[in-house]
């Protein structure tokens, strides 16, 4: 491997010149960082003067790459040079003085000789990365740039067989080949990806790249990894396949929660991060959060919760890949992210119920994080206001807000109806002059229901309501009331009315110039 | 080099000398002062003596270093350690710390008296302080930070190590405390929740023995953790606790515990003195309390605006928002008063319209739809006794003790 670092040699004589001592320094073994770092057998004295080690000023010699990241110009540009930028994707990123094999070097074995869990990134002489001679020289010019790395490994992203990787992937189709003609012959495609019904025929334009949990490393080519404007066209032909008429809602969101994570993995496992990727992860984000109503909407009452808790797990997971990338990536325009603070709005309305029995952070410090420029922001703005009388358990002033929301701000509210209307029942019950019944109408326009719901939610409350003069009314201080335990189904059809003309409109909205 | 030729290497024996002796005399004070870093005397001497003796003699070195067996290995990570804080190499310094705090932690759990303790204390202090530093190294150069968190897992071994029979468990107080400090900077703070469990629940733990500074400092934070989960009551315990026994000399640390305590007490309807806010610097407060007095429900949104980024940064924001209930509770109380002194007769009924006029004149819109809203949660959660009537948009208070007191309530 003597080319990845060929530097080191000019650098060690440039520094023993310009030091008096002329101790005896041993040649950097090239590609054992490992040995060095496992001391342990030998106990630490062995290595006190050997490895020089008592001279902390001198350069390391277990690391000529550590070394190396020691000179001065490194610190003075800083951690992200202008030219690691992905967002040129005719322009390969130099390799530059910073070497992102670098990060290993810091993961050493802990005192009792265990190293941590591999990122999957194996610095120098792996046998595996020699193998693929024509993308091998590809490598060493492309680096992803650390940041990202920092995005996508914060989510707890590698518990879902997502590693981080150097790979960069040269397959063009939105199937690798090999996964195409694999499913093929075991007869495993999804209906959208038949010719003509037959379950052993598909094509290039129809096979879309599967979500797999674990990957080994050793075993993964480059022709089996999409590059990033593969992965915008395959989101692109996804997305647009969710007006589709012909099939159920329900089967085309199963397909495409699939393969938008096969998305979100190769994009986090190429560490792509840039404007571009920014947009697809917001895409996905709005794709999950639509469906979530839609599919509420289609099956009312017959859908399984189990399939409502994986979609919100995958909303919340690349919720926060994206929020992590926003911080990681710096936005062109001086004002930062378009959709910066609509997203942090989605993820203030996804935590409304926030507790601190769950493994989230708690709202309270997750706000300290917020840059000012999003806390000003109106998206924001609003979805504060909500919080705002969430807590208070103002339900006048949610369901007011509510109307003001936009589509996918009401299908995130939505998720709260049911408990904001159990509230004011309750307050209504509790609160309310026996002898003046409530206006059953009053209440179901408070609480942005029909008037027959709202009879039926009452019902299901425990409270009865009582039919005067043709109009229906409720009574207070009903000691009957007990907590539904069923969770009500009827949409809103004010929020329904929201939404764009088309599916794809609501999630790609108005799009930016890439 | 730099230091002119004076003799480190003798120092750096002397050095390993006082480590023998604290070793040999259970001296476990003098051994933590010994072997603090970032507070420590020693660094400077050690460092140079290292740098001094680098490569000639290596056998004097692990020569003097057997002196201090079994902690030769521990030492000689730990000067390493010491060397590189010096050259403000945070890394590599941390990396060195855990080693000798890995070597010291297998020694100290053989022995049978809890004579290292304070030492121990010293390296859990150091391990947490240098990996934020490490931290901030990391991140500057653009890696992913995670120092702090392998603290916060060697920490954890530790803590099992002290949470035992015995008389150790009295030093378990202390780490705890650390993991609390780093688990509140990650923002896990999930992970506390298996901590606390040990301590309160394990029948080992006699609270009141442990050290009255580990004490306070465990009550402040489990006591924010109380504010988080928005219980109040548990809150203001465990906050007064820790304000009761504080060092009343300490004040920054007095400070520290108001700033969240306030905020639980105002929520319990208890209002500091300005007194108390002018001492402890803590006037952002005052505004808040002043519209509580008054049911200023304009002036409390005012002042959440005005010092938005301190209470976000602190984390109270969304406590103090809450507090609007009880703006509201305030308003209606003063035209209660005001009503009364009108006509008692009827004072007890109060048009939803009067409401209206007030917010109004408060420059806040709202419409009387909300405004029948905001009395029914405020009956429904006991501000105010009474009932309100949808038809004919009134406000019927209990002639009894209409506006019972706000820690009646939880």
């Amino acid at each position: 491997m003597a080319d990845t670092f060929p530097a080191s040699h000019g650098d060690m004589s440039r520094q023993s010149n310009s030091h008096d001592n002329n101790r005896d320094v041993p040649k950097p073994s090239s590609s054992n960082n490992n040995n060095n770092n496992n001391n342990n057998s030998h106990g630490e004295f062995d290595s006190i003067g050997r490895h020089g080690f008592m001279d902390a000023r001198n350069s390391h010699q277990q690391n000529s790459s550590r070394k190396r990241n020691n000179r001065p110009t490194f610190w003075q540009r800083g951690p992200i040079a202008p030219s690691m930028s992905w967002r040129d994707q005719s322009r390969l990123a130099e390799m530059g003085s910073r070497n992102s094999y670098d990060i290993p070097d810091d993961v050493h074995g802990d005192a009792a000789g265990r190293r941590p869990q591999s990122t999957g990134t194996q610095p120098n002489a792996e046998p595996h990365w020699e193998k693929g001679g024509k993308w091998r020289s590809r490598s060493n010019k492309s680096v992803p740039p650390v940041r990202a790395l920092a995005a996508y490994s914060d989510v707890g992203v590698q518990d879902e067989g997502n590693l981080v990787t150097s790979i960069v992937g040269t397959c063009q189709d939105m199937c690798p080949v090999r996964e195409r003609e694999q499913r093929q012959r075991l007869r495993d495609l999804a209906i959208f990806e038949r010719i003509n019904g037959k379950t052993d025929e598909t094509s290039a334009t129809l096979a879309v790249k599967r979500f797999c949990r674990t990957i080994a490393v050793a075993e993964l080519q480059p022709s089996d990894v999409r590059p990033q404007h593969v992965l915008w066209e395959t989101l692109q032909y996804l997305l647009e396949m969710t007006d589709r008429r012909d099939c159920t809602f329900e089967s085309v969101h199963a397909f495409l929660f699939d393969r938008t994570r096969a998305v979100r993995q190769e994009l986090s496992m190429q560490c792509i991060a840039n404007s571009q990727a920014i947009t697809m992860i917001e895409e996905i984000v709005r794709f999950h959060i639509m469906s979530e109503r839609e599919l509420q909407e289609q099956i009312a009452g017959l859908r399984n919760d189990a399939d409502s808790q994986l979609n919100l797990q995958q909303l919340s997971k690349s919720l926060l890949t994206l929020l992590n990338l926003y911080s990681a990536v710096e936005a062109e325009a001086s004002s930062g992210w378009a959709h910066e603070a609509e997203f942090h709005g989605y993820y203030v309305l996804l935590n409304l119920g926030d507790r601190g029995h769950s493994k989230a952070e708690p709202l309270a410090l997750w706000f300290r994080r917020v840059r000012s420029l999003v806390l000003q922001a109106p998206a924001f703005m609003y979805c504060r206001r909500v919080l705002r009388c969430y807590r208070s358990g103002n339900y006048k002033g949610f369901f007011d807000l509510a109307q003001k929301a936009s589509y996918l701000q009401g299908c995130l509210m939505e998720l709260y109806f049911g408990e904001i209307r159990t509230l004011a029942l309750r307050a209504i019950n509790c609160g309310g002059y026996k002898t003046h019944p409530f206006l059953l109408g009053d209440i179901a326009e408070l609480l942005l229901m029909k008037e027959d719901d709202t009879e039926e939610f009452c019902k299901t409350h425990g409270l009865i309501t009582c039919l005067d003069k043709g109009q229906l009314y409720l009574t207070a201080k009903q000691t009957t009331f007990s907590p539904s335990i069923q969770t009500f189904r009827h949409q809103c059809s004010l929020i329904s009315r929201k939404r764009a003309p088309t599916f794809f409109q609501e999630i790609v909205g108005v799009r930016d110039k890439n | 080099m730099a230091y002119g030729g004076y003799d480190w290497n003798r120092r750096l024996g002397d050095y390993i000398s006082s480590v023998a002796d604290a070793l040999n005399s259970q001296n476990g004070g003098q051994l933590s002062t010994l072997i603090s870093v970032s507070r420590g005397s020693y660094c400077n001497v050690v460092a140079a003596g290292l740098d001094q003796n680098k490569g000639q003699d290596v056998n004097r070195l692990s020569r003097q270093l057997e002196k201090v067996a079994p902690l030769g290995e521990m030492l000689g990570q730990h000067m390493r350690c010491m060397q590189y804080f010096v050259n403000r190499r945070f890394v590599d310094s941390y990396n060195a710390l855990e080693k000798s705090a890995n070597a010291f932690l297998q020694e100290f759990r053989n022995w049978e008296s809890a004579w290292a303790m304070k030492a121990l204390h010293t390296v859990a202090y150091e391990l947490r302080t240098i990996a934020e530093m490490a931290d901030k190294e990391m991140a500057s150069n653009g890696k992913i930070p995670d120092k702090l968190k392998g603290a916060g897992s060697f920490l954890m071994k530790v803590f099992g190590a002290l949470a035992g029979k015995g008389p150790k468990r009295v030093g378990a107080l202390y780490v705890t405390c650390q993991l609390f400090k780093i688990y509140f900077k990650l923002g896990t703070v999930h992970l506390c929740r298996s901590v606390i469990r040990s301590i309160e629940t394990a029948r080992v733990f006699d609270f009141e023995e442990f050290p009255i500074r580990d004490r306070v400092t465990y009550m402040y934070y489990t006591g924010r953790l109380e504010v988080f989960n928005d219980q109040f009551v548990l809150a203001d315990q465990k906050l007064m606790y820790a304000l009761v026994h504080c060092d009343p000399l300490k004040k920054n640390n007095i400070r520290m515990v108001l700033k969240y305590l306030i905020p639980v007490k105002l929520s319990l309807g208890v209002m500091p003195s300005k007194l108390l806010l002018e001492r402890y610097g803590l006037l952002e407060y005052k505004e808040v309390i002043q519209a509580l007095r008054t049911g200023d429900i304009r002036l409390l949104r005012q002042a959440l605006q005005t010092n938005e980024d301190q209470f976000l940064r602190s984390g109270v924001y969304l406590v103090l928002e809450k507090l609007e209930l009880q703006c509201y509770r305030r308003l209606m109380r003063k035209i209660h008063i005001i009503q009364k002194q009108k006509d008692p007769g009827r004072a007890h009924q109060v048009k939803m319209d009067c409401v209206l006029k007030a917010l109004k004149w408060l420059n806040i819109e709202m419409d009387i739809d909300e405004v029948e809203c905001i009395m029914a949660i405020l009956i429904y959660r006991n501000y105010i006794k009474g009932y309100f009537s949808h038809k004919s948009k009134v406000v019927v208070l209990s002639k009894q003790d209409p506006f019972p007191a706000l820690t009646a309530m939880t």
